[in-house]
């Protein structure tokens, strides 16, 4: 057959997962969840070729011929290697140790161009676009040489800028830094130096981003655990943040939710509280006890949106006893406990004492919050440490005047941290994030009728325990995402019709799948057209562009919207089929013409299931069959029905 | 109940000697203009929804010409001495003082619409505070963007769903004057805003070239590939498959059927702010669209949530107002909506449309420690076009320092929330729906029945109007 190593390599592991008996994978008898999984598999009311199809569009990113015929071929039945395939995505490898993809695979492509060390500035000061066979690779994805790069140029513009602003330096701190920067900038060639350093950001900026999403794009396309790349990018979205405010950041960002997908929900949100992107992106960074001489400096931005968006959520009113919700004082307070989680200079996470309001919070009396400090309060600090008396003022303390000195009282970091974790176990935010899953994974609430929405609810219910799981914090801590989503995806209501192909199909997974089924064909797309300047990887932001999916740069906390009626609009069918029409030469697929006799409707669907592992209804068959009788030309013809099999209802729904 | 007094200024054309000759968007009553369309279009509506809470006080400053303005001045250089705009700078909006606040420098393309004498300002003004819900209850999301620029979008502040008041004055439409076309209610972005969220069929569309399918896209022989991925659509049987993609094969139908294809005068210079690129959308809807679009929903100007660096920093109490982040927005705001206008008014069709731009809210009065200002507070709503009233201007008449949620304005009735806010909001005298519901009956034609329907609660929705609209030529 004439398989590349990496398509060697994914078939054996494949094929060990879905239950080969010669890998440790598979000594091991089938666990009890796995006996359990089998069992209502086994009952769905479904048929051989839907159950296939809705795991493998619902724990990925769509179905490819390959994959389908193994999983039908498994000897132990498609029970078996269905159950199999779902204990595997929920208990993916670390991260770290393992990235998700074949080895080599990211490296060899990272290998193909040159690093950007060394000549991102002759390429760049050219003063003429970079040629694609000069576009580098910005090593921020695998160490911390990009971010220092990126914060020396930065730090030039700044500093040049404001020497701009203030010749003569009159508000400096101090007159060597003045001086140092006048030699810097240049008095003379002054704004020739600060343009040529303003083409270096802004190249590196965008190439940031591109290379960021190529990156990430590039793991959906390999990983042998897309399930963890579908959770990964729900949850970026839930705790979103955009890439025009955190730039650099956005990838160490990302990898939260990629190591934490089925972790702990509480680790995921102080992770996210502490990280260098959320930290700026919602300002808590400048969220400190008074500054500047104004009256105070809180800034409650992060704290409203970590009540709103990440853990409670407004108020409902869809219970009798409502849940959620938090009052405007509530919401200071929580700023105030967060005063002071800022960023060194380096721009790594630091609790900054100075500027932590260490003043007792009326939280305490808060219903919602109420028992929060009881539990473990850190020692107070002292009146004089926050600069409470009258005598000593912030500067004062700064300063380290006699009286005023500051005593320990760091630990005070604790409230924030016992905050959070009481964010994260409580039933709002339970209810809140199980929403999100089930509208992401099972089908949405709204428009679900009646009978719909009272499975969703019980569902709900199940998940929301399972979340919540009480107990001493010792058994909280062994809760983790797992177990939500391993209790979805043996629940009854997953295996219900209402559930089978209820989402459409959102344009990220209409690119990934198509790329996929390219990927495992005999001749696997060729890469050195991806990354060209109007390539295949253009191609692809475009269509995320087109189809308003604004992955890792969409402006608000909210995360845009991923519900149905957002994605099934003609508009979609256009941006869908541009990518398919401006892609075809990449994709290996689309150049195989080896069907030399006119079509019928049974090569059709011979067709269709060499694209995506199944066959299209008959109904499509036959209009597919009778819009392209009138072409004469065999190649037209065939990319036709090629476009129209991958743009039908089928294909377009999940 | 007369507690509080209104400053209305009506119509009142100003010489505005002190300012240069400006290039106005003049209302399509200039003979000269070249149009395919003579008949204009139906009374049409676009609703700029500016998320985020764009600092109103930043849009409309006290200027020095008054008393009272110079009070507020005094005041405001004490609590958010950064965000201020130096006097200078202000574009006033009278020669007499009578209104006590100016325009930022940078709305110049507000201040030319205002000068024409197509534009309307209601300052002070936003969602009820008090007891607006179904329940009865007291709005308990006052200060979340997306909770009230939700209540905004759907007139009461419920979290159950419910249609959209522009979803609800599409449906009501008297029929004769109702177009049954896909075009009715269009929003310029892929997902149903809430305002036009509800029974009424709308679209959404991210751009118009998305109604340019054509065969050479594709390069493929035959007919055209979109016919025969509508009919692929048409023909599936599938029970679930119709379920979820309802409507998709008869929307591209439609499309192509509708594809707009009128000629328009060339566009005036639009800018490329993408907000720009969505307004220029909206003008070729409305004048190709040859009147079959009546209501458009347009995402505003984003990044408008100025908590930090609305201004350059300085270390000094600086006014600053004229400089950073929120005066390059308000810039591309001003700047938009005036090429929007113009490009309607040489297109002849400007005489029957209104724009009405709001906030979800206003932001604090203090600024706070980053050089930025946090939510809450009346809000200043737009109205602009050929059938906005001529330069009125509405606004609280108290002195801003009383104008907080602890001054002696409290609003009763807000329980928990009326707690002492150390952000200090502007005082909300002014109620949105009001100069909807005047929109919608007098420019729309609106029945009072339907307007009461529209605006569930709203005492006497047919009338109190604040007088934001002209009457039609």
């Amino acid at each position: 057959m004439g398989l590349t190593l990496q398509n060697r390599l994914s078939s054996f592991v494949f094929t060990c997962l879905l239950g080969s008996h010669y890998s440790i994978n598979c000594l091991a008898d089938p666990s009890t969840y796995n006996l359990a999984l089998r069992k209502v598999i086994q009952a769905a009311p479904f048929t051989q070729d839907e159950k296939i199809s809705h795991v493998l569009n619902r724990l990925g990113f769509g179905s490819t011929s390959t994959q389908v015929k193994q999983i039908r071929s498994d000897k132990r039945g498609v029970e078996a290697a269905l159950a199999d395939y779902i204990e595997t995505q929920i208990s993916p490898p670390d991260f770290l140790a393992y990235n998700g993809i074949e080895p080599g695979v990211i490296s060899r492509e990272v290998a193909k161009f040159p690093a950007c060390d060394g000549n991102i500035e002759a390429i760049v000061l050219k003063g003429t676009k970079p040629k694609s066979t000069e576009i580098c690779f910005l090593p921020s994805l695998t160490d911390d040489k990009f971010l220092k790069y990126f914060s020396y140029v930065s730090d030039r513009i700044n500093a040049c800028a404001a020497l701009e602003r203030e010749p003569n330096c009159s508000n400096w701190p101090s007159q060597d830094q003045c001086a140092a920067t006048q030699t810097l900038c240049g008095s003379t060639q002054h704004s020739d130096q600060k343009i040529r350093l303003a083409r270096i950001r802004d190249f590196i900026q965008v190439e940031t981003y591109r290379q960021s999403l190529w990156y990430t794009i590039l793991i959906a396309i390999h990983s042998k655990y897309p399930l963890r790349e579908r959770v990964k990018f729900l949850d970026f979205n839930h705790f979103n943040v955009d890439w025009n405010k955190v730039m650099e950041n956005l990838i160490p960002y990302e990898k939260i939710f990629r190591e934490n997908a089925f972790g702990e929900f509480e680790n995921t949100l102080l992770r996210t509280a502490q990280s260098p992107a959320m930290l700026t992106y919602l300002d808590n960074e400048s969220n400190t006890y008074k500054r500047y001489g104004l009256q105070e400096g809180i800034n409650e931005n992060y704290a409203r949106e970590i009540l709103e968006l990440h853990t409670l959520g407004p108020y409902l009113s869809e219970y009798a006893a409502r849940i959620g919700g938090y009052n405007q004082r509530e919401l200071r307070d929580v700023a105030r406990i967060l005063t002071g989680w800022g960023l060194d200079a380096k721009g790594s996470f630091k609790f900054r004492k100075l500027s932590h309001d260490g003043r007792n919070s009326k939280l305490l009396e808060s219903k919602i919050f109420g028992s929060l400090f009881s539990v473990a309060a850190g020692p107070a600090c002292k009146a004089a440490d926050t600069g409470q008396t009258a005598a000593c003022t912030v500067e004062d303390i700064a300063a380290g005047k006699p009286g005023c000195e500051v005593t320990d009282c760091s630990s005070k970091i604790i409230d924030g941290e016992n905050l959070i974790g009481h964010l994260a176990r409580v039933r709002a935010t339970a209810h809140r994030v199980i929403e999100k899953i089930l509208d992401h994974f099972l089908y949405e609430r709204v428009g679900s009728g009646e009978e719909g929405i009272t499975a969703y609810r019980a569902v709900r219910e199940r998940l929301v325990t399972k979340f919540l799981k009480s107990g001493s914090d010792a058994a909280r801590k062994s809760h983790q995402m797992r177990d939500v989503y391993a209790e979805l995806f043996l629940s009854p209501e997953f295996w219900s019709r209402t559930a089978f192909k209820s989402r459409v199909r959102d344009p990220l997974s209409f690119g990934v799948a198509t790329m996929r089924r390219s990927q495992s064909s005999a001749a696997p797309m060729r890469y050195e057209q991806l990354h060209e300047v109007g390539g295949l990887f253009d191609r692809f932001q475009d269509l995320l562009k087109q189809g308003e999916e604004p992955i890792y740069r969409f402006p608000f906390p909210t995360g845009f919207s991923t519900s149905n009626s957002k994605w099934g609009s003609p508009s979609h069918l256009l941006a869908y089929t541009q990518f398919l029409a401006s892609t075809r030469n990449n994709l290996s697929y689309f150049e195989d013409f080896a069907t030399a006799s006119p079509l019928t409707q049974d090569s059709i669907i011979q067709l269709s299931k060499d694209l995506t592992g199944f066959s299209v209804s008959p109904e499509t068959s036959l209009q597919i069959f009778k819009e392209i009788s009138g072409i004469t030309n065999q190649r037209d013809a065939l990319t036709k029905a090629r476009f129209l099999i991958l743009l039908s209802p089928e294909n377009l729904t999940q | 109940m007369k507690r509080r007094q209104f400053i209305a200024h009506t119509a009142k054309i100003i010489g505005s000697a002190y300012l240069a000759p400006l290039v106005t968007c003049l209302p399509a009553r200039a003979a000269t203009q070249p149009s395919t369309l003579t008949g204009a279009v139906p009374p049409t509506l676009v609703f700029i929804d500016n998320l985020g809470a764009m600092d109103a006080l930043a849009a409309l400053q006290p200027h020095r010409n008054s008393v009272e303005a110079r009070i507020n001045d005094d005041y405001l250089s004490t609590v958010r001495p950064n965000l201020l705009t130096p006097h200078g700078l202000l574009l006033p909006l009278d020669s007499t003082g009578a209104i006590p606040y100016a325009l930022h420098p940078n709305l110049s393309g507000l201040h030319r619409l205002w000068n024409s004498g197509n534009l309307s300002v209601v300052f002070n003004a936003g969602f009820p505070r008090g007891e607006m819900t179904e329940t009865g209850r007291a709005n308990p999301n006052l200060r979340s963007h997306f909770e009230q620029m939700r209540n905004i979008q759907t007139g009461i502040s419920d979290s159950s769903a419910r249609a959209g008041i522009l979803n609800r004055t599409l449906a009501s439409l008297s029929a004769p004057d109702a177009v049954p076309s896909k075009f009715s209610g269009v929003a310029l972005q892929n997902e149903i805003p809430t305002s036009l969220r509800g029974s009424y069929k709308i679209s959404t569309l991210q751009s118009l070239s998305q109604l340019d399918m054509n065969e050479s896209l594709l390069g493929l022989g035959g007919n055209s590939f979109f016919t025969s991925l509508q009919k692929v659509f048409g023909q599936s049987s599938d029970q679930i498959l119709r379920g979820r993609l309802r409507g998709v094969g008869s929307d591209l139908k439609k499309m192509i059927e509708e594809g707009l294809s009128l000629r328009r005068v060339e566009a005036p210079e639009y800018g490329t702010h993408p907000f720009h690129l969505r307004l220029k959308q909206a003008a070729d809807l409305i004048i190709k669209g040859a009147g079959r679009t009546r209501v458009i929903h347009i995402p505003g100007v984003n990044g408008l949530d100025t908590h930090i660096n609305q201004v350059t920093r300085a270390s000094n109490l600086e006014r600053l107002g004229d400089r950073g982040a929120l005066a390059d927005k308000l810039r591309i705001f001003g700047d938009g909506l005036e090429s929007f206008c113009r490009d309607l008014s040489q297109n002849g069709v400007f005489d029957n449309v209104i724009i009405v731009a709001m906030s979800e809210f206003s932001r604090t009065i203090k600024q706070n420690g980053s050089f930025g200002s946090d939510h809450g507070g009346g809000t200043a709503i737009w109205i602009a076009g050929g059938r906005a009233k001529s330069q009125k201007f509405l606004c609280e008449s108290a002195p801003i320092q009383d104008q907080n949620l602890s001054g002696k304005y409290a609003d009763p009735g807000v329980g928990e929330l009326a707690q002492k806010s150390r952000g200090s909001d502007l005082y909300q005298a002014f109620d949105y729906r009001r100069v909807f519901a005047e929109i919608f009956k007098e420019h729309m034609g609106i029945s009072d029945d339907n307007l009461a329907l529209i605006f569930k609660g709203l005492v006497n929705p047919g009338g109190d109007f604040y007088g934001v609209t002209r009457a039609r030529v």
